[in-house]
Formats: structure tokens, C-alpha cells, sequence
């Protein structure tokens, strides 16, 4: 093969293999914005989602997420009163009230098959009503969301909800439900149930007879039809719920359930605090040993020594000094998980960092330059005060956002020391956790995959910033 | 092997010419006695030609003089050398018009005058001689010597000026011979004078001070 | 008056012996030329005048120099002897900073200046050393904006800042243009008046021109350097005592 052609096969290989480079970094990077920006949350229903019957009112809420749509049923209890408080849709406590204008009150009463003496509601709407309510009227309320009312259900054949052997039909999974409906399950074996064909019925008369029969009913007419033998059961299904997933009260919330609910405000603001505290611990050590290294360290076995010594902690795993942190400063120090334990750890796993960059910027300064000052009668001390810092300050400030950079992406130190309150540290010997632990605990604790993209999607944000800030630093230095 | 320097063949090559010079000059004096006491017109013609090389001589040896002075910028010794060597050829070049006058000056009639004369000349031309030996080692100590010379040469002038004085000559002619030799005794003294300006210089290249030798 | 005054003095770095039996003295208010090869020590003999050596380990100084009567280790800190000796650097060596911050560097060290005074002290120093005109509208610029030759007389500037004695030249013109070389000698000539200066230079025709005394330094087959002859210039360069000198100084070396 000819030199020509070797050339334009190694043009191609490389090529090719920075084009699988930067389309594996816009994948990550593209899927975390996606699933940082988009929730799909799966949740199980006892009415069919996306079917809303033409209703004669519009309900209402004023909270941005968390009740985008409603169970006829549970919007039934709640007239009635029985649903004091938000807490288990929304993860908050919030009471709730339900307001019903004068106009919409017929249609609504006829709509949720209530008296009017069942029904327990606020009658003046208020200029602002609070977060936890609901709001019924004749048209729509402006600055509030729709609340979309499901009110189908899959009514099913009394066989096919019912136990067979030991197993029983529990949930009707979002692509079953679709296949379901298009016609294309056989039997409803497939689902965990009898061994029964699917048919669909096309009146009540035929669902109580046919076996195997659904069809989808009104839930007035089903809890209606509940009460009398022969009457259909249903099915739970899974909805499926995509919605906005970062927003700026996630980012300013405070957490719920270690993630599941709420926000990271607190989480952002303990973050800010290790940064600051690191950086206040880490910076004026690191700096100081850079300055002795380089100027004041005689050549010999001490001066070597502690640049082995630097560079084998740079290159430790961060777990050891995740156990080291445990073992000295939680247990020895007795200062348990707290904001120091984590602090220390961290700053000691950037001080190599901060160390290497800042000698390697004092190292750059001109020698000429300190001869002169010498010449001028200043002292070594003021000399370096004077220009050897102020010469290198850039790649001491590269250095400091490379520490940061690395102190906010830290999981493995901060295990074992900072613990994981998730309020803001009212002192130094508080626990409170930061944004890197908190999507750890978010999936462990939290259960909830979806706002632990959230916080992935905010530190990649943070790290993508933290790092285009040092390489134009680093790039208005060469100049 | 030694290494050579530029600076030392330069001025090397600017002594060679120095004497070379100096070696006409004194030619010039010997001839020029030789065609006044034969009263030879040729060899006077002779005398005047070779004045023309004299001055070439003088003008190629003041620009080398500055071109080593411009490329070299010697300092001590060499660069006194090149100052004295830039003066002493105006004098040498004098000393060729000198011998020039000589040469085409006519005899007087009186054997005891033409006498004198020869003894002038004879004197320049052994200063001339002992001049360009000292030149060639730059020694102070003979330059001085040959300086008072001079004195011996001044005291034949006034001599040769007193014989003129106390002869009486009828003839307008007697008198100009009279005068013509006078004025030739005059041309010998100032060779002499030049003589003696080339021996201060040569001890201010020595030396580093020019004396005043006269 | 005598500023300096040197005797005996030698000079090791480490095991090497750089310098041997210095003996001089150096007259007030004149020019002092030390010429001489490369290696002989000359710059050594000057950083040694203003104890800069003594930042460079290993070196080891013998012998007795006396600034205005006064020995310079007995009797004077480092400090206090570098404000009195200012030096100029071969390269111009401006701090990255403003032209105004790098003239007031040196007073700033020794007092707390007001603003005015500052300027005072900025405009009379470089009007001093000739850069006032080139650079009065642009006094917060940066010094690396300057060409070389502005860039040697704002060290010069910043050096007369400090209101020194004696100002040291280390080849203060051997990298830049022959025209900037020759603002440096005006200006050398200039600050005679006030200053006692010391230059180091391998030019020989600068050394000629502007100094008044001249000291020519030689390196023995040991490669230590000694002095040779000292003495005014005129004298050195017309009729130097030692044939070695002339020798150098007509180019016969090296």
C-alpha cells in the first residue's frame, strides 16, 4: 500500500474516531439535559388517563406541578371532605380546599353524583387561592393550570379481576393498556389473569354477560352499577406522566423525603458552603507549600520527598480519604458526620491540586524579575508579596476553580463525613448534604430517578461552567 | 602556530610603506647632491620625476592610515603609531621637495661655498639614513640623538651664511649665484628640521608625549 | 570622595575561586568602566559592590569593601546597602505592571507614599532617565508595552526612584539598537552629576566614550579572574601601563 493511502486511511480512522467522541459526549451529555428537563412518571390510576368527558365546568389549581390531572374518583372524596391535605400528591403538607362558584355548582354536583349537602367546599374564591386548592368554575381561571378530569374506567367481566389460582390481575401496564385498546391483546393470560379472550363489549348488558368482555364506562355509571350483584370490577391502569422536570422552584425548593419530593434549594446552598469552607481551608495551605517549595526549599531528599508525597495523594482513590476522613475526623475527633468532617476531607483530596498549579505558576515567573526587586531593596518576603504572586495570581486562580471543580463533583469523601441532613447547616458540626451526595441518596432513598436527573442535570451545568471559566482563564494567560 | 592578528598586519604592512617612503626620500637627497655637484641635468630631471612617487607614496599611506584607524580602532601604542605615521609622511613628503631644489639648484662659482653645500647634504642624508633605522623599531632613545643632529646642520648654515656675507661680488649675476645659494642652504636646513619633527614623533609613539626637539 | 573602597577581596562560588586580589578604588561622581573578556569576573566584582551575590548560594566573599567608609557587611544590612547602590540588569527586566507601579515599587517599599507624592516622585525619576515626554499620557499602561530601550530607561528610572548613591550597570545596552545605546550613554552622562556610576560593558569605544576611569579585569589559566590595571580613561586607552591591556582594547583578543 502506498504511502498516499496510508495517509488518507489513518486521515479517516482519526477522523472517525472524533466523530464517535463527540457523539458519545452529546449523547450523555444531550440524554441527561433530556431526562434533567422532561419527567415521564408512571402512576397508577384507578381511572383511564387521557379520556376526559365533555364536562360543563373547568377545574382549576394554582400550583405549577403536582396535579395535573385527577382521579374522579378522588375528586369525589375530596368534595365530600375527606381529603384534609395534600400530602400524599404533592409530598408537602398542605390543606386543602375546594372552591366551587356559585354558577358551575349544578353541573358539578350532577357531574360527581353528590348532594348538595354532601359537598363541603369554600364558596368565595378568593383573589389568590392558596397552593393546596382546587378551584370549580364556569370558565377558565387565568394565571391557573387545568386540571384535567379522568373519569373512565376499564370495567371488566367479574372473571377477569378475579383470583385465578394464585395470581390475579393487578395492574394493566401503559403498553398493554395500548394494545388493549387498539384491539391487539388475545387473551388475558398476557396481562397475569384467566386464560379468557379479550372481547370488547359493547353495552353494560353485554359486559355482565360475555365472559372476558371490557369496555370503557363512565366511573358515575360504574359506581353506580358497584352496588348491585352482577356489577362489573376494574382495572388499575398505569399512567404514564410527562411533564416539565427541572424548574426553577425544584431549584429553589426545599428537599422533601431525601429527594423524592420538593426541591434542592438547601442542597444548592450546602454546596455553596463546602466550596467556600474547602476553599478557605485548602487555598492558603496549598499556597504556602507552593511558595516554600519553590523558594525557600533547598534541593535534597526533604524537597523530594514531599514531591513524591504530593503526587502520590494526587493520584489516591477518593475513597480512602472518604475512610480516612471517617476514621480521624468523624470517629478520633468526635465531631461525627458533619459540614468540618466533610470540609477537611475534601480539602485535603484538592491540596495536591491546588499545590502543583500554583508552583507550577510561581516557577513560571521570570527570575529577572526577582533579581530586580532584590535590587531594589526589598526583602525576599516582599518580593514575593509583591511579584511573585500578583505574577503567577492567574495560574493560582486555575488551580482554585480545577479545586472547586473537583470539590462539587465529590460522592465518595463526603459519604462518610458530611452526612446527609438536608437542611442548611446551622453550624460547622451540623450534617447537611451536598448536590453530588444528594443524587446518590435521591435514587437510594429517594426512589425517584426522575429528580435525580434533575440534580444531575444542575451539577453538570455547574461543572461544564466551573471548567469553561478555567480554560479561558488558562487561554488569556498564554497570551 | 601563532595566531595571526589583523590589527598586526595591518600595521605591519603600514611601517613596510613608511620606510619605503622614507627610503625614496633619502635616495632623493643622495641624488640630488650627486646632480648638483656634476651639475647633471638629467639626474635633476630624475630627482624631480621620482617627487611625483613621493607624493603617491604620502597620499596611499594616509588613507591606509585611516582605514586602519576606521576598521581596527586601535587604542595605545597601535594607534600612535598610526597618528605618528600620518604625520611623519607630510614631513617626508617636504623632504622630497627639498631634495627637489637641491637637485635643480646651480652651482656658485666658489668651490668653498659648493663645498658647504655637500657637507649639508651630506649630513641631511645621514640623518635621513639613521631616521629611517630608528623608525623601523620605533626607538626613542636614537631619535633623540639624531635630533641634535640638527644642530650640526644649522651650525653649517650660519657658517655657509657668513662666507656669503663676506664675499664681494662685483657681477649682478655673482650676486644672484650668491643668493641661489643661500637660498639652497636654506632647503638643507629645513630637510633637517623635517628630520628632526619625524624624531618627535618618533618618541611620542614610544613614549606617548611629543617633545619639542628643536 | 571615594565611594567605594575594595581591598584584597575574593570572591568563591562554591570550590571555584572567581576572583583574586581585587584592590580599587572607585572615585564619586564619575563614570567607572570595568572592561574585559567574557568569564573575568567583572560582573561578579559588580554584584559583589551591591551584595546581590549573596542571593546565589554557595558564594563566598573575603576581603574589605567600604562604601563611603563604611564596611558593606559589617557595617550596612543588604537592604539598607541596595538602596544606597541601585542596579541596571543586561535585559531590561520590567515588572508586569503599570509604568507608574513599576517606578513607585522601590519608594513604596520604604514608605507609606500619598498619591501625590507618588507622582511627584514618578514624574521627577523618569524625567530623570528621559522617558517622561514618551510616556506622560500613558502612565498606567502597561510597562511590556514600552521597546526594549524604553523598556532599559524605565529601569533605570525605577532605579533612580529609590534616590541611590550609586547606580551599578550591568551591559546595561548590550541588547538593544544602536540607537537606543546611544540615548543610554546621553543619559549615563547626565546622571554623572548626581550619581557615582559603575559600568560593566564589552564595547570598547563606549567604555572610551563615556567613562572617566576604567578597570580592566583579565582571567588567569586557573580561570580566576584578576585586575589588571586600573586608571583614567584617557590614560588606559592612550597608554595603558600593561601590554595585555592594549592588547584588548585594540581587539587583539578573543
Amino acid at each position: 500500500m502506498n504511502r498516499n493511502t496510508t495517509s488518507r486511511l489513518a486521515v479517516c480512522c482519526v477522523r472517525i474516531l472524533s466523530a464517535t467522541t463527540i457523539i458519545l459526549l452529546v449523547a450523555i451529555i444531550g440524554y441527561i439535559a433530556f431526562r434533567g428537563l422532561w419527567k415521564r412518571e408512571r402512576y397508577v390510576s384507578d381511572v383511564l388517563p387521557s379520556f376526559s368527558a365533555g364536562q360543563q365546568f373547568v377545574l382549576s389549581s394554582p400550583r405549577e406541578s403536582g396535579l395535573e390531572h385527577l382521579s374522579w374518583f378522588a375528586l369525589r372524596e375530596m368534595a365530600m371532605g375527606k381529603v384534609p391535605n395534600l400530602r400524599s400528591v404533592t409530598g408537602v403538607n398542605e390543606p386543602f380546599s375546594l372552591y366551587v362558584t356559585d354558577d358551575s355548582l349544578p353541573a358539578f354536583l350532577a357531574a360527581m353524583d353528590l348532594t348538595q349537602t354532601q359537598l363541603v367546599r369554600r364558596t368565595t374564591l378568593p383573589l389568590r387561592p392558596e397552593n393546596g386548592s382546587l378551584v370549580v368554575s364556569l370558565e377558565a381561571v387565568p394565571h391557573e393550570r387545568n386540571v384535567r378530569l379522568e373519569d373512565k374506567v376499564l370495567a371488566v367481566d367479574t372473571v377477569v379481576a378475579a383470583l385465578n389460582g394464585n395470581r390475579r390481575i393487578s395492574l394493566v401496564a401503559n403498553e398493554d393498556l395500548k394494545r388493549l385498546l387498539a384491539g391487539n391483546l388475545r387473551s388475558w393470560k398476557e396481562l397475569g389473569g384467566p386464560d379468557l379472550p379479550v372481547v370488547e363489549a359493547a353495552d353494560e348488558r353485554e359486559l355482565q354477560t360475555v365472559r372476558g368482555s371490557w369496555m370503557v364506562m363512565d366511573a358515575k355509571r360504574w359506581r353506580q352499577l358497584s352496588g348491585s350483584d352482577n356489577a362489573p370490577a376494574k382495572l388499575d391502569v398505569e399512567g404514564l406522566q410527562e411533564s416539565r422536570n427541572l424548574s426553577w422552584g425544584y431549584l429553589t425548593g426545599r428537599t422533601v423525603e431525601s429527594g423524592k419530593y420538593g426541591g434542592i434549594g438547601t442542597i444548592v446552598v450546602n454546596t455553596f458552603f463546602l466550596v467556600l469552607f474547602t476553599m478557605l481551608a485548602a487555598m492558603p495551605v496549598g499556597v504556602a507549600a507552593a511558595l516554600w517549595l519553590v523558594e525557600y526549599a533547598k534541593d535534597g531528599l526533604p524537597k523530594r520527598c514531599i514531591q513524591s508525597g504530593i503526587d502520590i495523594l494526587s493520584a489516591l482513590p477518593s475513597i480512602i480519604f472518604g475512610l480516612f476522613g471517617l476514621l480521624v475526623f468523624v470517629q478520633l475527633c468526635h465531631w461525627s458526620f458533619s459540614l468540618l468532617s466533610g470540609t477537611l476531607t475534601v480539602s485535603l483530596m484538592v491540596l495536591p491540586t491546588i499545590i502543583r498549579t500554583s508552583e507550577e505558576a510561581m516557577r513560571e515567573v521570570n527570575p529577572n524579575l526577582l533579581e530586580a526587586s532584590l535590587a531594589l531593596g526589598a526583602t525576599k518576603m516582599e518580593t514575593i508579596f509583591r511579584v511573585v504572586l500578583p505574577a503567577s495570581r492567574r495560574g493560582i486562580v486555575t488551580g482554585m476553580i480545577l479545586a472547586i471543580g473537583r470539590t462539587v463533583g465529590e460522592t465518595a469523601a463526603l459519604i462518610y463525613t458530611i452526612g446527609s441532613g438536608t437542611d442548611v447547616p446551622k453550624s460547622l458540626t451540623s450534617s447537611c448534604r451536598v448536590l453530588a451526595m444528594h443524587i446518590y441518596l435521591t435514587i437510594t432513598e429517594g426512589q425517584s430517578t426522575d429528580k435525580a436527573f434533575a440534580s444531575a442535570l444542575v451539577l453538570v451545568l455547574l461543572v461544564l461552567v466551573i471548567n469553561s471559566a478555567a480554560n479561558r482563564l488558562i487561554h488569556q494567560r498564554r497570551h | 602556530m601563532e595566531k595571526k592578528y589583523q590589527l598586526d598586519d595591518k600595521l605591519e604592512f603600514y611601517q613596510e610603506l613608511l620606510a619605503q617612503m622614507c627610503g625614496r626620500v633619502i635616495e632623493a637627497i643622495s641624488e640630488a647632491a650627486e646632480a648638483f655637484s656634476q651639475s647633471d641635468a638629467n639626474l635633476a630631471e630624475k630627482v624631480n620625476g621620482d617627487r611625483f612617487i613621493i607624493v603617491q607614496m604620502r597620499d596611499l599611506i594616509e588613507s591606509d592610515g585611516v582605514r586602519i584607524l576606521i576598521s581596527e580602532a586601535p587604542y595605545g601604542q597601535y594607534m600612535r603609531t598610526v597618528i605618528a605615521g600620518l604625520k611623519i609622511v607630510t614631513s617626508l613628503e617636504r623632504m622630497g621637495e627639498h631634495a627637489c631644489h637641491l637637485a635643480m639648484a646651480v652651482k656658485s662659482e666658489y668651490a668653498e661655498l659648493d663645498a658647504l653645500v655637500m657637507e649639508m647634504a651630506r649630513k641631511d642624508h645621514e640623518m635621513a639614513s639613521l631616521v629611517l633605522d630608528a623608525m623601523g623599531r620605533w626607538d626613542a632613545r636614537k631619535a633623540r640623538e639624531i635630533a641634535k643632529m640638527d644642530d650640526e646642520v644649522d651650525a653649517l648654515r650660519s657658517k655657509l651664511g657668513d662666507r656669503i656675507i663676506s664675499i664681494e661680488s662685483g657681477t649682478p649675476e655673482g650676486r644672484k649665484h650668491l643668493f641661489d645659494t643661500y637660498s639652497v642652504t636654506k632647503e638643507l636646513e629645513r630637510y633637517g628640521d623635517h628630520v628632526t619633527n619625524i624624531c618627535s614623533w618618533i618618541v611620542y609613539t614610544k613614549e606617548g608625549v611629543k617633545p619639542d626637539l628643536n | 570622595m571615594k565611594a567605594f573602597t575594595v581591598r584584597d577581596l575574593h570572591v568563591w562560588y562554591g570550590m571555584v575561586h572567581a576572583l583574586r586580589d581585587i584592590n580599587l578604588d572607585i572615585e564619586g561622581h564619575c563614570i567607572t568602566a570595568c572592561i574585559g573578556p567574557s568569564g573575568c569576573g567583572k560582573s561578579t566584582f559588580l554584584r559583589t559592590l551591591d551584595r546581590m551575590n549573596d542571593v546565589i548560594d554557595g558564594v563566598r566573599v573575603t576581603g574589605r569593601i567600604c562604601f563611603e567608609g563604611k564596611d558593606i557587611y559589617k557595617e550596612y544590612e543588604a537592604m539598607e546597602l541596595r538602596k544606597e547602590v541601585g542596579m541596571v540588569f543586561q535585559k531590561p527586566n520590567p515588572f508586569p505592571m503599570s509604568i507608574l507601579d513599576n517606578v513607585a515599587y522601590g519608594p513604596r517599599l520604604y514608605a507609606k507614599v500619598g498619591k501625590d507624592a507618588l507622582m511627584e516622585i514618578c514624574e521627577r525619576s523618569l524625567r530623570q532617565a528621559a522617558l517622561w515626554d514618551e510616556v506622560k499620557d500613558r502612565l498606567h499602561k502597561s510597562a511590556l508595552s514600552l521597546s526594549g530601550g524604553q523598556q532599559q530607561r524605565l529601569c533605570i528610572a525605577r532605579t533612580l526612584a529609590i534616590q541611590p548613591k550609586v547606580i551599578l550597570m550591568d551591559e546595561p545596552t548590550s541588547a538593544l539598537d544602536p540607537i537606543a545605546t546611544g540615548r543610554i550613554e546621553e543619559l549615563m552622562v547626565c546622571l554623572k552629576a548626581d550619581y557615582t556610576i559603575v559600568v560593566v560593558t564589552h564595547n570598547m569605544q563606549q567604555a572610551s566614550r563615556i567613562s572617566d576611569k576604567t578597570c580592566f579585569f583579565l582571567i588567569d589559566s586557573q580561570r580566576c579572574g584578576f585586575l589588571v590595571e586600573s586608571g583614567d580613561t584617557s590614560q588606559v586607552f592612550f597608554k595603558p601601563k600593561d601590554k595585555r591591556t592594549e592588547d584588548y582594547i585594540s581587539g587583539k583578543f578573543g
